[in-house]
């Protein structure tokens, strides 16, 4: 029982040093501090220590474009394939969409992320470097490419398209003609769960149309009976039924329900 | 002894006239946002002039809304040396801060109600700010407070400061640095945005940062800290609320680990609630014996409606909607910015896209949702008097619905402006605040 008590009280100051370690570690790779960074970790910080929404030093070394840590802390073995708990986004998501390209190439040549889940948000801020880095790592299936390739056409990005091109996207087909009858009975509101609002379906001049609260309105390019999207914001709309349908954008999917009018 | 009954009424009468026309704190008595005017106006033009009783230029860019007491409007600024400093407005995502560190003076300004003169101003502070702030916000976002004798200005960390209602600085404190921002990056800064509170002869203050954040209370007289209770909370933005319950009065405050009450005489913590999200800014509101706290940074975005009087953890358990402690409550319908308004028997909340929720106050049911107008950027809270509620938008234009379960839009009046500050009612006059001038509107104004 003596020697139960003077181990805990042995281990505590430990514990608290390695937490205090850890948050100064945290620190400093917010702020990009490489050479902070590289004290703590000899001192026995631990590399994949987390905040608690689960960013770990490179995460915030990534989001931050600290393109030095990025770099050192990959080469000491740091993973890039981390997802926060709150935003549930990858690193590279938040490198991307803060403009922090050079740092985005890095965890691309490192290999990190779905290729398919990837390509949209590449083409999104059309940066060809960075398009050229992606594909050069990894190959997407035939189905993103080309749909990035018709969302890049349809934003007028002209070099992205044709590297798209060139890496192999095909022409869009010609969308088929869906029965007046089935796309009126897709019209309605519609709430998710997950989702923070509501999305209104309505057709307008024989066009599927969405508009989500507080939102434009957005036509819809049939695929299928079923199966609709709107290119240039990568947004793929998928009806199991007519009143239900799957909404997929980059990683993210949300299953919409239709309300029922109060 | 008839004589002094008249008199008697004369001087009641006298006191309800002046309590009716205060406006002593961010959304008025209670923060209820509630006016006691009787007429108050329905239909002008801040553009063209039309029932704008007077419009004044102010100085700087702040989003603080005025207070009222008496004949005299209270309003703080802050004035950057970037003149070409002004919100970044519209529905967007950012989470960025503004660029603008160059040196900045913050004021405290008076004017009278009616004419819209300047009756003093006093420099509180000059510098270069210690922290940035959202381009939505500005340096001096928390609305100053008063109670007739001591208005007390909140500049976040450049400090609390008590001004006598003639402009003699009391006193003044430096509560530290306030690092308010994202807090999935405090690299983010904000600003911060809850605003003072005057508690008998305390004001107290909530200071939600990214470390050591806390609630404190201090003497109106002096600034002597009263009561201070440290707070396991990372930034929030919401004004605390005093409700009076039939048992006790309680503090409460609205962030994002938890809603909390708390004895305002002494600080000491009553009650939690969760979940709440995770950037919280609407003020509690309150009535029909229930305290309404929203919230609405996604995915969370709660509504509850709490009974006063209880204490310990009122987290609902096991799924459900309510229990002994809450009345109703919902997981989505949240405003993100805008404080609700509870009117009536209603519970409005409108989201920062301007869609509009009326809910049955006491049941939670839902009586109509609508999109008002055009739609817009809401940012600053409704205020409500003689059966109309009132939205100023980002977008220059205040909206005027009629209260009550049937959705009717009645008026759009333009201001050639933004606003994100709350407007203030002094008895039938709207004081609105927009992004460069201040604005007395009245029916039949000339």
């Amino acid at each position: 029982m003596h020697r139960i008590a003077w181990l805990v009280l042995a281990l505590i100051p430990v514990d608290l040093l390695a937490a205090d370690l850890n948050e100064e570690l945290l620190t400093a790779a917010r702020k990009g501090d490489v050479a902070a960074v590289t004290q703590l970790l000899e001192k026995g910080a631990a590399i994949e220590t987390k905040t608690a929404y689960g960013q770990t030093p490179l995460y915030l070394a990534a989001m931050n474009g600290h393109d030095d840590l990025v770099r050192f802390l990959l080469e000491k073995g740091a993973s890039p394939d981390v997802t926060d708990t709150f935003y549930r986004a990858p690193m590279l998501t938040f490198a991307i969409t803060r403009g922090h390209f050079a740092t985005a190439k890095l965890l691309i040549e490192k290999g990190t992320g779905n290729p398919d889940q990837l390509l949209p948000q590449v083409v999104q801020v059309g940066n060809v470097e960075l398009l050229r880095a992606l594909l050069d790592k990894s190959r997407p299936s035939q189905a993103a490419l080309d749909s990035a390739y018709e969302g890049a056409q349809q934003r007028n990005q002209v070099g992205v398209a044709a590297f798209l091109k060139k890496a192999g996207a095909r022409e869009p087909a010609p969308p088929p003609k869906i029965d007046p009858k089935l796309l009126e009975s897709y019209a309605g509101n519609y709430k998710s769960e997950g989702a923070p609002v509501g999305i209104k379906a309505f057709v307008r001049d024989g066009v599927l149309m969405m508009q989500a609260e507080g939102q434009g309105e957005f036509a819809l390019t049939p695929k299928s009976d079923t199966v609709f999207q709107f290119a240039p914001a990568q947004i793929t709309v998928e009806f199991s039924s007519p009143s239900s349908f799957t909404l997929r954008q980059g990683a993210m999917s949300y299953l919409f329900k239709k309300a029922v009018t109060q | 002894m008839k004589r002094g009954l008249w008199l008697t009424a004369m001087f009641l009468l006298a006191c309800i006239g002046s309590w009716a026309a205060d406006w002593p704190q961010f959304r008025g008595e209670s923060a209820s946002g509630v006016g006691a005017g009787v007429n108050p106006p329905v239909q002008w033009d801040g553009v063209k002039g039309t029932n704008i009783l007077w419009k004044t230029e102010v100085p700087g860019l702040a989003i603080s809304s005025p207070i009222v007491w008496g004949d005299t409007i209270y309003l703080t600024t802050a004035i950057s040396s970037d003149k070409t400093q002004k919100f970044r407005t519209g529905l967007y995502g950012d989470t960025d801060s503004s660029k603008d560190l160059s040196p900045h003076v913050w004021k405290v300004l008076a004017y009278d109600k009616k004419m819209g003169k300047l009756l003093w101003e006093q420099t509180a502070h000059e510098g270069v700010p210690r922290t940035k702030r959202h381009p939505k916000s500005s340096q001096a976002s928390a609305t100053p407070v008063t109670n007739g004798k001591v208005v007390v200005a909140w500049f976040g960390s450049e400090g609390l400061y008590a001004y006598s209602d003639r402009g003699k600085l009391l006193w003044k404190k430096d509560l530290g640095l306030q690092t308010a921002g994202w807090f999935f990056d405090p690299d983010s800064e904000w600003g911060v945005g809850s605003s003072p509170v005057i508690y008998r002869d305390t004001v107290i203050v909530l200071c939600d940062r990214q470390k050591d954040s806390f609630i404190a209370a201090f003497s109106l007289k002096d600034g002597r800290e009263v009561w201070r209770t440290a707070r396991a909370e990372i930034p929030s933005w919401a004004t605390p609320a005093i409700v009076q319950g039939e048992k006790r009065t309680e503090l409460v405050t609205s962030a994002a680990k938890a809603i909390r009450g708390y004895d305002p005489a002494i600080g000491k913590e009553l009650w939690t609630l969760g979940p709440n999200s995770e950037i919280p800014a609407p003020t509690p509101v309150s009535g029909h014996g229930l305290i309404f706290v929203t919230s609405g940074y996604a995915p969370l975005q709660p509504i509850y409606a709490i009974r006063t009087g209880f204490s310990g953890d009122l987290t609902i358990r096991d799924g459900k909607e309510s229990s002994a402690a809450i009345a109703w409550s919902k997981k989505a319908g949240g405003s993100y910015l805008p404080t609700p308004l509870l009117y009536g028997d209603l519970l409005y909340v409108v989201n920062n896209s301007g869609i509009l929720a009326a809910y049955d106050a006491k049941s939670g049911n839902r009586v109509y949702q609508q999109r008002i107008e055009g739609g817009g950027s809401f940012t600053a809270s409704p205020v409500a008097a003689a059966g109309h509620l009132y939205f100023p938008t980002e977008d220059g234009d205040v909206y005027v619905v009629k209260a009550g379960p049937k959705y009717e839009f009645v008026a759009k009046n333009p201001m050639g402006e933004p606003m994100l500050s709350t407007p203030a009612w002094a008895g039938d006059i709207l004081i609105v605040r927009g992004e460069r001038h201040l604005f007395a509107v009245a029916q039949s104004a000339p």
